[in-house]
């Protein structure tokens, strides 16, 4: 497909993306696993990057609750399903990008065969087994994966690359929490998950690119301090997943 | 009194302290986290063992929210 010059044109002038960085953008495939505070916003920046193919992956429907943070929808959208509103926003948004939609809950059954058609997964999910499923099935499929969570004034990024035999989640989390942990159980400021879920297209847009990404690295951002802390993250040697 | 570093910032502690009881007292559940000391992510059986002394870095990572 021909590059839309005057609507890339802004980042064509970047000498690290160019024709033909924005042609590698636009072949590139990037799923993302849930469509609420981190993954509307990277959803919108990646769309409007010219990632060629998104998928999107969420089986819940609208909430009034979810409007402080989900900013890819409204009042109107609620009881709708997220997936739906969120392809129709995205292709409006951006009409040269092919978005797929996954309406039913990620299984172990059915992640492999989804992430087998993506070069990127971001992990936007809001609860730790879900976490652990995207990351064994990333691996499986040696796809990259950029995972994001905020908690209060907190956000956290990750990138773990399988095809380059870098640290995961799991090395972070090597054992599941016993009890299941979810945003409904912490507070979540939009704008913090704003941050984040930006920061989590701006990991994939990169790493399609070529350029340094958060691999083998955490970022911690402090909304109320406004730093930035960055932790190397090793390898463990006893990991299940990228052992 | 003792000198560490928790989350990036320099810290005084009356004494050493495990890690588990830095949690408690910092109202931290640890099953909300992942603790990283000295670099080392420490396994969640062992943070009632690993004490922090004189010098020490701790990172608390919460991966948690995210919808």
């Amino acid at each position: 497909m021909q590059i839309d010059l005057e609507r890339y044109k802004r980042q064509l002038s970047i000498k690290a993306i160019g024709k033909h960085g924005q042609q590698k953008l636009f072949n590139a495939k990037v799923l993302v696993c849930g469509a609420g505070g981190l993954g509307g916003p990277a959803l919108i920046y990646l769309a409007a990057a010219g990632i060629g193919s998104i998928g999107l992956c969420d089986f819940d429907v609208i909430e009034q609750s979810n409007l402080n943070r989900q900013i890819l929808y409204n009042h109107a959208d609620i009881r709708k399903q997220k997936a739906y509103i969120a392809k129709e926003k995205l292709e409006k948004f951006n009409p040269d990008v092919k978005v797929e939609t996954y309406s039913e809950k990620l299984t172990e059954e059915n992640a492999s065969d989804i992430f087998k058609n993506y070069d990127v997964v971001i992990d936007a999910v809001d609860n730790f087994q879900s976490r652990y499923l995207i990351n064994a099935a990333a691996y499986r499929s040696s796809i990259t994966i950029v995972c994001g969570a905020v908690c209060e004034f907190e956000g956290i990024l990750t990138v773990a690359v399988p095809k380059e035999n870098t640290s995961c989640f799991q090395c972070i989390y090597p054992i599941k929490p016993s009890s299941e942990l979810t945003s409904k159980t912490f507070g979540i400021l939009g704008a913090i998950a704003g941050t984040i879920g930006s920061m989590q297209a701006l990991e994939a847009i990169k790493f399609i690119l070529g350029l340094h990404c958060l691999k083998n690295k955490v970022l911690i951002f402090n909304g109320i301090e406004n730093t930035y802390r960055i932790r190397s993250i090793s390898k463990r040697k006893d990991c299940p997943i990228c052992k | 009194m003792i000198d560490v570093k928790i989350n990036g910032e320099n810290k005084k502690l009356e004494d050493k302290i495990n890690i588990a009881d830095f949690l408690k007292n910092n109202n931290i559940d640890p099953i909300e986290v992942t603790v990283e000391h000295n670099s080392e992510i420490v396994n969640q059986e062992n943070i009632t063992k690993v004490i922090l002394e004189e010098g020490d870095t701790l990172e608390i990572l919460r991966f948690v929210g995210g919808g």
